[in-house]
């Protein structure tokens, strides 16, 4: 299974009016997949430039999503150990001197130490991610980073948490 | 450019949570690149969790504008609605908040609620619904009519 491009690309245009409410537009427009990124964000400011001066509140800016699919559907549901409340907690240093840290849902309970919350390396599918965060997917030549652009620059730690919610 | 890559998984009971993790990337770089770096992701990811990875997403966050405050009037609870139909009948819509009262039809029963589709910025608007070469389409890719049925103003409370 492999996630696809479905064809769309949305944009969301957001307003903010004179109380500071705001309230926003989104438009979905068929693109092929050999457009650039670059192409994609110029594209949103001409529609922006058709679309702002309709509105008499304050154009804040855009944000966009390229829209995905599954290229298969998934035959049964997952395996009975699974529960997206039980998290894997990765954390990494950013070269700003901070740390970010990503969860992972349903994290697999073989991969946590026994008797311990702890996730640790030298484990082929943990040391995996942890490559795919620093280093990038394939192809990309970059790790990954902050909203901000702040590189991350080394694993720090990893262990399991639970984190329930109101809706189960 | 910052992306935000996002895969979303369901367990057993369905309940799902999403994951996302942000690169700097080439703005050279395609939409298949990009689906083939968060596949690239995803492939990292799925290893690490027994529940079923179900969909992915990629999101430029937003780039803002400079501030500053709106004018006087201005409400985004008020909003003009643009109807249309699709090539198969689906309805669609688009709605932009707090449009300039001159768009509004000021006169007769639909004082105020009616869009003057004669007005030059509206027809410059539209004319983005049938553009050739990127089509406006509705949420799951169903091209939008190049027809406006009808505009009107919706109030939120």
């Amino acid at each position: 299974m492999s996630t696809i491009y479905n064809g769309t690309v949305t944009y969301t245009f957001q307003f903010e009016d004179r109380d500071r409410n705001k309230r926003s537009c989104a438009l979905s427009f068929l693109l092929p997949d050999t457009t650039t990124l670059a192409n994609i964000v110029a594209y949103g400011d001409v529609v922006a430039a058709e679309l702002v001066p309709l509105s008499n509140a304050n154009y804040l800016g855009l944000s966009l999503a390229i829209n995905t699919r599954e290229s298969v559907v998934p035959a049964g549901l997952a395996v009975e150990a699974s529960d997206v409340e039980r998290k894997g907690l990765f954390s990494f240093f950013n070269i700003g001197g901070g740390v970010s840290s990503f969860q992972i849902p349903s994290i697999d309970n073989t991969l946590v130490t026994d008797e311990t919350q702890r996730i640790a390396t030298g484990q082929d599918a943990v040391d995996d991610f942890i490559a795919v965060v620093l280093n990038g997917p394939p192809g990309l030549g970059n790790g990954a980073g902050t909203a901000t652009g702040l590189n991350f620059e080394a694993f720090k730690e990893a262990f399991k948490i639970h984190k329930g919610s109101s809706k189960g | 450019m910052i992306i935000t890559y996002q895969l979303l998984f369901q367990d057993r009971d369905k309940h799902v949570r999403r994951t996302q993790i942000s690169y700097d990337t080439p703005t050279s770089a395609t939409i298949a690149a990009l689906v083939g770096f968060l596949n690239g992701y995803r492939d990292a990811v799925q290893p690490l969790s027994n529940a079923l990875c179900i969909s992915g997403r990629l999101a430029v966050p937003p780039k803002r504008e400079l501030g500053g405050t709106a004018g006087v009037g201005s409400n985004v609870y008020r909003s003009l609605v643009l109807f249309s139909l699709s090539n198969t009948g689906r309805a669609g819509h688009i709605q932009i908040p707090s449009p300039l009262p001159e768009l509004v039809d000021s006169t007769g029963d639909f004082a105020g609620f009616r869009v003057l589709e004669a007005i030059p910025t509206i027809e410059a608007a539209l004319s983005f619904y049938s553009a050739p070469t990127y089509p406006l389409v509705d949420d799951v890719g169903l091209p939008i009519g190049d027809k406006l049925e009808v505009g009107a103003i919706r109030f939120e409370t």
